[in-house]
């Protein structure tokens, strides 16, 4: 018996696909930066992102968006993506993955 | 009007010429310092301390930070840049105008070479100034460090506004009190109003952001705004019209709470930042906010009295303003402009492909090694003519400025790398 229904299986799928976008000044992915809350895969031909920023104004804010939506296309050519940004919870240093954290140096 | 994209291509190619043009004057003070460096020991109402003083204000230090300002109001107002043909001829005339005044200081030219001069860069910082309101006009945005950032533009034009009254009273003198009394005015307003307001204003910005710093207190950077604000305005109406320069330490005093206000700022951002690896261009932000305690230091020593010798209390005066000028504000371009020229380039570059295919990082568009040389070539040649002025050493100021020449080259082919990149992708 299969864990893992199909759509959990293509959004394990997507957050790895999202570790090929990379923050460029702290060259961290952005789910070990955490900053993608939520991902929603629908077989009907649509993916959601909740995406947030390490704070609002961030100049490389274009270049992630720009990033997430190129890297999903990429890989699921037809799909529609919406990316929506999100503020609430603020992004903190907490939600850095240990990875992310091990790249930083922080111990 | 310009379309959208072409009207950011021609933003961008100004962003650059700012850059380029900048460093090439960054490169012409250090063999300028090697050249007649022997000036900087003694009074500093010299001809060749004022060219070179201007070049480092204008073409290095102000034309760095104009470009940088391209590349932030729109991030921070969340508005384009009002006219890109406005920025050009800004840009052309405050080129054009610092080159002449340049040479009308160095030849001490004190007639039509430095009135038409003044003039010239008068009328360029009245196209920046008109060109940044209609920007900032009706913006939603409203923060400090915006507030900084406009203030400083409003003091920037009026320090040419007295440049260039000095400059035509040099042949006409119609001004009712001296001449050196007017450039202390112009001085303090040009110094502290128009690079210290701005660069408040940019770094409570972007340090915060590069650094992943936790919770910015920006009540500390309101209060460095009122009290820099204050504390100038005071010191010009009451020197002006009260004949208060005698009381100008109070009001000075007024500005240095602000800018300490500011540096705890700094040191909080610091402490508290994610990154626990700075990069070498962070290194420089941080080595120019400790030296930013040497003008102080210097600066309370002087008013407190502790220096009786006349000779060497005009050379700890040139001290002030030449580790201002160096120690703080050129340490911090020399790093910062590897965060932003570096980052607007490879955003030009790469912003379309990013994530679809392989590309470079920002880092990559120049070379780390020769970053690392510089900061150490700066550090070196910053201390030894810090310490050549304050002894009156010319042999230790003339060895700084060759240091600084070697500096000035290898910061020169990281920028001109930086700046003429080829994009590089590889699909995966």
């Amino acid at each position: 018996m299969n864990l893992y229904s199909e759509k959990d299986m293509r959004e394990i799928e997507i957050l790895q696909f999202l570790k090929e976008v990379i923050d460029p000044e702290l060259e961290i992915n952005i789910i070990d930066m955490g900053l993608v809350y939520k991902v929603n895969y629908d077989a009907a031909g649509e993916i959601t992102i909740n995406l947030t920023l390490s704070s609002k104004n961030c100049p490389m804010g274009d270049v992630i968006i720009n990033g997430v939506e190129n890297c999903l296309q990429a890989h699921f050519p037809g799909f529609k993506i919406t990316i929506n940004m999100v503020w609430e919870p603020k992004w903190t240093r907490e939600f850095l993955t240990a990875a992310g954290r091990r790249e930083l140096g922080i111990t | 009007m310009l379309k959208p994209d072409l009207k950011d291509n021609f933003i961008y190619m100004n962003i650059v010429a700012n850059y380029l043009t900048a460093a090439i004057f960054f490169f012409a003070i250090s063999v300028l310092l090697w050249l007649a460096g022997d000036a900087l020991v003694g009074h500093y109402f010299h001809p060749k301390v004022l060219a070179i003083t201007h070049i480092t204000t204008l073409g290095w230090i102000s034309t760095i930070i104009i470009g940088s300002l391209y590349q932030l109001v729109p991030v921070i107002s969340n508005k384009k840049i009002h006219s890109p043909q406005m920025a050009l001829l800004s840009f052309i005339l405050i080129i054009v105008g610092t080159g002449l005044l340049a040479y009308a200081f160095w030849t001490f030219n004190t007639g039509r070479a430095i009135q038409v001069a003044a003039g010239i860069l008068l009328a360029g910082v009245t196209v920046l100034l008109i060109n940044m309101l209609l920007t900032l006009k009706d913006t939603e945005e409203k923060n400090p460090e915006m507030d900084l950032i406009l203030s400083s533009l409003l003091w920037f034009w009026l320090t040419a506004f007295i440049g260039t009254l000095l400059a035509f009273n040099f042949e006409f003198v119609f001004l009712p009190k001296e001449h050196l009394f007017y450039l202390r005015l112009h001085a303090h307003i040009g110094i502290i109003g128009w690079f210290i307001c701005l660069i408040i204003g940019v770094a409570s910005k972007l340090l915060p952001m590069f650094l992943l710093s936790s919770k910015p207190d920006l009540r500390f950077i309101r209060y460095s705004y009122f009290s820099i604000n204050i504390g100038l305005l005071l010191f010009l109406i009451d020197a002006l019209f009260f004949g208060g320069i005698t009381r100008s330490e109070i009001y000075i005093l007024v500005v240095v709470s602000g800018i300490v206000s500011f540096l705890v700022f700094i040191a909080k951002a610091f402490k508290t930042s994610a990154r626990k690896k700075l990069d070498i261009n962070l290194k420089h932000s941080y080595a120019a906010f400790i030296f930013f305690m040497i003008p102080i230091l210097i600066w309370v020593i002087l008013k407190l009295g502790f220096v009786t010798d006349a000779a060497l209390n005009l050379q700890l005066t040139t001290a002030v303003a030449f580790s201002i000028l160096f120690g703080f504000i050129t340490f911090l371009i020399l790093g910062q402009t590897f965060k932003n020229l570096a980052f607007i380039v490879w955003l030009k570059a790469y912003q379309e492909v990013s994530g679809k295919s392989k590309t470079p990082l920002p880092k990559d568009l120049y070379s780390e090694k020769l970053t690392r040389a510089q900061f150490y070539g700066f550090l070196a040649s910053f201390s030894i003519i810090l310490t050549g002025i304050i002894l009156s050493a010319k042999t230790l100021i003339q060895v700084g400025s060759g240091i600084l020449i070697l500096t000035a080259i290898l910061y020169n082919i990281n920028v001109f790398k930086i700046a003429f990149h080829k994009r590089n992708i590889t699909t995966p």
